[in-house]
């Protein structure tokens, strides 16, 4: 597949070629949507407006790195979502104990004798990575996810979030540096394999 | 340099990226080896860099095609539809031709002439109409009783109100005679409406048109139905 080829011909208007770009990059788009919004309904969502995004304004691509402005229209929509929810804020649907507390995270410890257990490494991996992204804000979270998560370079974050480099680098460290605070709190739970090492606990 | 300052912590994470500069990288090194507490700062940003390189990716549990009613393009038009649509123009305008040769021009030049091309359309005036033909089509016989009438182009034709042989002939033989046929429009008022030819025009050109709405109509169906 000839992307830029793929490209030029969305550029003329044509979806197919345009949706041969959307199977490729589905996969990548969605993740980091799912890592900002930490819900997989939102995640779709985000994900599909997009694409829809990106389709209309593709001719405003001048070349460069596809993937890179493709994840700026991916944060812009998750970023959208984000404000709308902030506008009309809904109530989750969290389960309450037999006391009346809400339980944090379900998945996590709704059933720790049979799920913990059960679940596989990567799992819970995912799940302490996602719940601990979920208490960044947003800002920081977007920045980490795409400099840590999708690999992308200072310059293409800069890109994708319009802020300033240096704002970038400040973000990323200072998530970098909660995450690994959070993470210390499931370092019982993570696998071994994947348990942070520290001067406290070692 | 303070290693526990935020700035420094920055600096930190970029060295970890590889987004410094040599002298700045050479800098951090040294300051790292030398210090304990910048060591671990190093080690517990790499441990979160490195634990979120293995973060699993989620599958799609759908595609994300986008659909041309999604981005408000308009359906396609069938093939056939240009082909219709020359088609209905055509109509159309065999339609407004048809309509002025009958009903327009006897209005313009009289009906008398109108009359006449009427007849030069369908074909009925023959080389003895008015204004001469082509003699050889001409009966010239002389058993004829119109014979003696017919000597050639220059020859006018007498009408039957000058007491011509036209005139005098029983009505069986006028009804046959043209010359007679041309005297009698003469006298009749000039037909407007429709002949049967008009009236096929007209449905032929009615079809048309209904065909390439229908093809149209099902063009968007089908397309409505596929997004």
């Amino acid at each position: 597949m000839d992307e830029s080829l793929l490209i030029q011909d969305a550029q003329k208007g044509d979806l197919d070629s345009f949706n041969r770009l959307v199977l490729e990059y589905q996969d990548m788009v969605f993740n980091t949507a799912y890592r900002i919004m930490g819900e997989d309904e939102e995640a779709a969502d985000a994900t599909q407006d997009a694409f829809i995004s990106a389709f209309t304004h593709i001719n405003s691509f001048r070349g460069g790195s596809f993937k890179s402005w493709l994840l700026r229209t991916v944060t812009n929509a998750c970023y959208d979502i984000l404000r709308k929810k902030k506008r009309r804020p809904t109530v989750p649907l969290e389960p309450i104990s037999i006391d009346g507390e809400e339980i944090e995270s379900p998945s996590w410890i709704a059933d720790p004798d049979s799920s913990l257990e059960e679940k596989s490494e990567s799992e819970e991996l995912e799940h302490a990575i996602q719940h601990c992204l979920n208490n960044l804000p947003v800002d920081f979270r977007t920045v980490i996810i795409l400099a840590d998560i999708q690999e992308m370079d200072y310059k293409e974050v800069a890109s994708a979030t319009r802020k300033p480099l240096g704002t970038v680098k400040s973000r990323l460290a200072r998530a970098r540096l909660r995450m690994r605070e959070c993470l210390q709190d499931f370092w019982e739970l993570l696998p071994s394999k994947f348990r942070l090492e520290s001067r406290d606990t070692s | 340099m303070k290693f526990t300052s935020f700035r420094h912590i920055i600096k930190l994470s970029s060295y970890l990226d590889g987004k410094v500069s040599n002298s700045e990288e050479k800098r951090i090194k040294d300051a790292v080896s030398e210090n304990q507490d910048s060591q671990e700062v190093l080690n517990l940003l790499q441990q979160v860099k490195t634990l979120l390189k293995k973060t699993p990716q989620r599958k799609v549990s759908r595609n994300f095609l986008v659909t041309e009613k999604m981005v408000g393009m308009k359906p396609p038009i069938p093939r056939s539809v240009p082909v219709f649509r020359m088609a209905s123009v055509t109509a159309a305008l065999v339609l407004v031709v048809s309509f002025t040769i009958s009903d327009v021009l006897p209005t313009i030049v009289g009906p008398k002439a109108a009359s006449v091309a009427l007849m030069s359309q369908r074909g009925e005036v023959t080389a003895y109409g008015v204004g001469g033909g082509n003699p050889d089509t001409a009966p010239q016989s002389a058993e004829s009783p119109l014979a003696p009438e017919f000597i050639g182009n220059d020859e006018v034709v007498p009408n039957t109100e000058s007491g011509g042989p036209a005139a005098n002939m029983p009505e069986s033989l006028q009804a046959e005679n043209p010359v007679a046929k041309i005297d009698t429009l003469d006298q009749e008022e000039p037909r407007f409406g429709l002949d049967s030819i008009q009236l096929g025009i007209l449905a032929i050109a009615i079809s048309l048109l209904g065909l390439a709405v229908g093809i149209r109509q099902y063009g968007i169906i089908k397309w409505r139905k596929r997004s």
